[in-house]
């Protein structure tokens, strides 16, 4: 189907347009964006009459034998497709008054997008690997040209973190490839991992692209620099789809290529999460800047993946990936108030602010719901994915997952900390700042759809990706 | 197309040109000649690419292959010096000497190319000799005292290679072979007795043709020499004649490895290209000046190119150098657009701050070769890189598997160093990236102020030059990289590797 190759090309495509006439006409590129995007959505929702809402596949088009661009969506990916589609949109419309340069800035915001979708899409290794790689450039010009004060310093962070990441994860590219017969097809990969001389090796190559990705502590260092000098949008589709990659190349790649390594390491992936949970949420707690408490929270939330993971059962890699689809919305809400509270107040140290209540009730409604989402409050996106993926990692690891609680009464701490110093508590200096504008309530009233949608009706991401899970999971003999 | 055909338009358009460019330079018609010397080389170039795809491997006298990749080779050198010559047009029109200089490169561009398809030993000293006499002359060029010195320096260590070369010659012509041809020197080598003298003649030629490449710890010339030269003398420095010897290392260890001196020859070359790698990335790292990084970071390439030959693999080398040779002729071309532009330029990467924002065309092109240099999907560099640690990777791992650890774990260490380099060399493209588009400039920081309100009509900022030739030449080399870089993810990953398949 030709859509699937279009969801890339087309925002690529546009990205050369924004840049163009962004010199001459400042105007044009936010429209030339918000269009390309648009069309995404677009390709993406005529591919319903395929199923792959229902958990079909569907193949791009076929080039032959020998190219190496090759793309299809299951279920595995199309969650995560559309969460890049939501994202995205919303980084447009979040920047949508953006003066400086923003003939680069929306190019950069497209070609993300392009990037981003080939990775989720991608079915031949070597484009995975190109769109992954491709990534790296747009986010590190993102976050260094437009980011606050520290940028420099936190965009070439990010850049050398995970370009060595790849780097090493291109060994395993490699070698998955030449070890299975050549083929860079993942499905071929997949279906000859029997072959593979070396799956361990195979496995942590890969794995390390992956886990400073996630990240997992303690390959978490570069998160938090990024996220916080990140522009507002650089920050949501930083925290939105950019940590996805990291589960998703788990799930794509590392499991059914090396099932027997993987078997191998549950247990170490399974303490690894607990750590990141319990890691992430006592960090958030001591911060004193907001954005950067937020982007803690991330390592927490991103935790509870990697913990469901591990687990593998059919149920636990739903949990995953609700997980995964909640965290974007979330902390992407989150990303999006702390951006507009800086804009206005151009701080964001927790000991500057409160009584935010009465001075922006609006801002300091969604703030409490996107807290409360954090925490992961029943009826919200954040409970069903969480608890199903304790649940499971309960009955897989038994008592030692008791640690996590450790993290649950951490979460339910900066969250509700964030709230008491911002929202509440004597008013602060920022008597009279605008309260949420209309383009900002509408962003905020779509990612809380979203957070109320997916917390009732969890099955709207869990149906999508069963059938993919489940085979997954039979693969690497989950659960056992 | 003969054989005989592919040899004569391969040399004799740009011999030709450069004779019309010292002609011109007589009758002061500086500009038709340099547009002469381009001619003659992109003449040459696209005959010699031509050739590539319609001439089967064929020897010319007994002494020069043509067809397939030595063809493809010669071409490129062709190409990319035709792009410095037009490239450096404005910079050479008004240069003394302007025409002399064009003349040189396309002199030093046929010698290479020579060096690159020659199958005998004793034209291969020849050619080399003949591209260095043009290098020498192109670095004091510069005209100035560090210049004249950079060459002097050049002179004298490249004087010792040459007699490491004839000595290596004189064994290898004196013992084995009458005459110094390939053909005769591979069964030669393998047959006879005397492996120490073997070894001694092929390691001294070795040890020559490192120096030539300017693989570490031979390197010591090219920072000097690529500073001071005018850039887009050094444009093809670091191009041609390098992408002509790398050709000629590979080809020369392909022919002495092919017997039972391969397990001594082997490690040299893995120690070459470790060397090569880490002394290249590290020194990179260092250094302030523009062409100094760029010139320590080719020490770096040249080291992934001899990864590529220590597992014997000529036509990753081959591929793997063109793409290298292509982005830095871009590369150094920026420089002399950027000198043009700011005659104040001190040469240095942090004076660079800024020009992003003043000049994009030119900026955003580099900013494309950089990183492709670094070796970043879905760039050109990426797949040479990518061909080099495959080649490495496998070998290593059918190495292991076949139970030779030693060489197994050796190139399992290589394609560590080499992957760590890679990760290194973000960090030196990485910060001229910084300060392109990144750093401000403290002239023009009153621009921030009225990009604030740009939602009106961007101002022009003063002082705004249309990009000279240099700036275009650098597009044009981006645009490729790009394009080229695109290619194989629609047709195939051995796309890019057709013209060394050749017919």
């Amino acid at each position: 189907m030709v859509q699937l190759d279009l969801m890339i090309l087309v925002p690529a495509l546009f990205a050369l347009l924004a840049l163009g006439f962004g010199r001459f006409m400042p105007r044009m590129p936010r429209w030339i964006a918000l269009v390309a995007i648009a069309v995404q959505a677009g390709l993406f929702a005529s591919l319903t009459s395929a199923g792959v809402f229902s958990g079909q596949r569907a193949v791009g088009v076929d080039l032959g034998v020998g190219p190496l661009w090759s793309v299809a969506l299951d279920g595995l990916s199309a969650p995560l497709v559309a969460l890049t589609i939501f994202i995205g949109a919303v980084a447009v419309v979040i920047s949508w008054n953006m003066a400086e340069r923003p003939g680069s800035y929306f190019a950069i915001i497209l070609a993300l997008q392009a990037a981003l979708s080939a990775v989720f899409l991608a079915e031949s290794i070597v484009l995975f690997y190109v769109a992954w790689e491709c990534v790296l450039i747009p986010m590190y010009f993102l976050i260094g040209g437009w980011g606050s004060s520290n940028r420099r310093h936190a965009a070439t962070k990010y850049l050398l973190y995970t370009f060595a990441a790849g780097a090493v994860m291109l060994v395993g590219v490699i070698l998955a490839m030449a070890e299975t017969g050549g083929s860079p097809s993942m499905t071929s990969i997949a279906a000859n991992s029997a072959q593979m001389v070396t799956p361990t090796l195979v496995f942590w190559l890969l794995m390390a692209g992956f886990v400073v990705k996630i990240p997992l502590v303690p390959f978490h260092t570069w998160l938090p620099d990024a996220h916080t000098e990140a522009p507002t949008a650089g920050s949501i589709i930083l925290a939105g789809v950019l940590l996805k990659m990291g589960a998703y190349g788990v799930l794509r790649l590392a499991m059914p290529f090396a099932p027997s390594a993987f078997q191998d390491a549950r247990g170490l992936l399974a303490v690894m999460g607990v750590i990141g949970i319990v890691y992430g949420a006592a960090m958030a707690f001591v911060q004193t800047d907001l954005k950067r408490l937020v982007a803690y929270s991330s390592v927490a939330h991103m935790g509870f993946v990697v913990l469901a993971i591990a687990v593998a059962t059919p149920a636990a890699l739903g949990a995953a990936m609700l997980v995964m689809v909640s965290h974007g919305f979330v902390a992407g809400l989150l990303f999006l108030l702390v951006g507009s509270l800086y804009e206005r107040t151009h701080t964001r140290e927790l000991g500057r602010l409160g009584g935010l209540g009465r001075i922006a009730p609006w801002w300091s409604v969604a703030f409490v719901f996107g807290a409360l989402a954090s925490l992961g409050l029943p009826g919200l996106s954040g409970f069903p994915g969480e608890f199903a993926a304790l649940l499971e990692a309960f009955r897989s690891f038994g008592w030692p997952t008791a640690v996590v609680a450790v993290g649950l009464v951490l979460a339910a701490a900066y969250n509700l900390r964030a709230v008491r110093e911002t929202v509440q508590g004597p008013p602060c200096e920022f008597t009279s700042i605008p309260d949420l504008t209309s383009r900002e309530s509408v962003l905020v009233i779509a990612f809380a759809a979203g957070i109320i949608w997916i917390g009732l009706q969890p099955r709207v991401v869990l149906d999508v990706a069963a059938s993919a899970l489940t085979i997954l999971s039979r693969t690497v003999g989950g659960g056992a | 197309m003969t054989a005989m055909t592919a040899a004569v338009l391969t040399f004799a358009p740009a011999l030709l040109g450069s004779l019309v460019a010292l002609a011109c330079d007589a009758f002061d018609r500086r500009r038709w000649g340099v547009l002469a010397a381009g001619l003659g080389l992109a003449v040459s170039g696209a005959a010699g690419l031509t050739a590539a795809f319609t001439v089967g491997i064929a020897q010319v006298g007994g002494v020069i292959s043509v067809g397939g990749p030595f063809s493809a080779v010669c071409g490129l050198i062709g190409l990319f010096a035709s792009i410095t010559v037009f490239g450096g047009y404005d910079a050479s029109i008004v240069r003394r000497g302007g025409g002399a200089s064009v003349a040189l490169v396309g002199l030093g561009a046929a010698a290479s190319a020579l060096v690159a398809c020659t199958s005998d030993l004793t034209l291969l000293l020849v050619g080399i000799e003949s591209a260095a006499v043009c290098a020498y002359a192109l670095v004091s060029l510069g005209s100035t005292r560090r210049a004249d010195e950079a060459a002097m320096k050049y002179f004298v260590q490249s004087a010792v290679a040459t007699a490491f070369f004839v000595f290596g010659l004189a064994i290898l012509v004196g013992v084995f072979v009458p005459d110094g041809r390939y053909a005769a020197l591979a069964s030669a080598l393998d047959g006879a007795g005397m492996q120490l003298t073997a070894l001694a003649g092929a390691l001294l030629i070795i040890a020559a043709l490192a120096f030539k490449i300017g693989a570490a710890p031979f390197h010591s010339w090219t920072p000097d020499a690529y500073e001071t030269a005018p850039p887009d003398s050094a444009a093809f420095l670091a191009s041609g004649p390098k992408l002509g010897a790398l050709a000629a290392l590979a080809v020369f260890s392909a022919v002495v490895t092919s017997g039972s001196l391969a397990p001594r020859l082997v490690p040299v070359l893995a120690v070459l290209s470790i060397l090569s790698v880490l002394v290249g990335s590290l020194a990179a790292l260092r250094q302030s000046s523009y062409t100094r990084m760029l010139a320590y970071a080719g020490v770096a390439q040249v080291g992934y190119a001899l990864i590529a030959i220590t597992v014997m693999s000529p036509l990753v080398v081959l591929f793997f150098a063109s793409t290298y040779a292509l982005a830095t002729t871009g590369t150094f071309l920026a420089a002399t657009e950027f000198r043009r532009a700011k005659p104040d330029w001190d040469g240095s990467i942090a004076g660079l701050a800024g020009v992003g924002r003043r000049r994009p065309g030119v900026s955003i092109a580099l900013g494309v070769l950089l990183v492709s240099l670094a070796g970043i999907p879905p760039l050109l560099g990426f797949w040479g890189k990518l061909q080099v640690f495959a080649a490495v990777i496998v070998a290593s791992a059918r190495d292991l598997v076949a139970g030779s650890a030693g060489s197994g774990w050796l190139l399992a260490f290589v394609a560590i160093v080499g992957l760590l380099g890679s990760v290194i060399s973000v960090g030196y493209y990485g910060s001229v990236l910084r300060s392109l588009f990144l750093d401000v400039a403290p002239a023009v920081a009153d621009d921030e102020g009225l990009e604030e309100t740009a939602l009106a009509a961007r101002p022009v900022v003063v002082g705004e030059l249309p990009s000279g030739t240099a700036g275009a030449a650098v597009i044009v080399v981006a645009v490729a990289v790009v394009v080229l870089g695109l290619l194989p993810l629609a047709f195939g990953a051995s796309t890019l590797m057709a013209p060394f398949i050749g017919k």
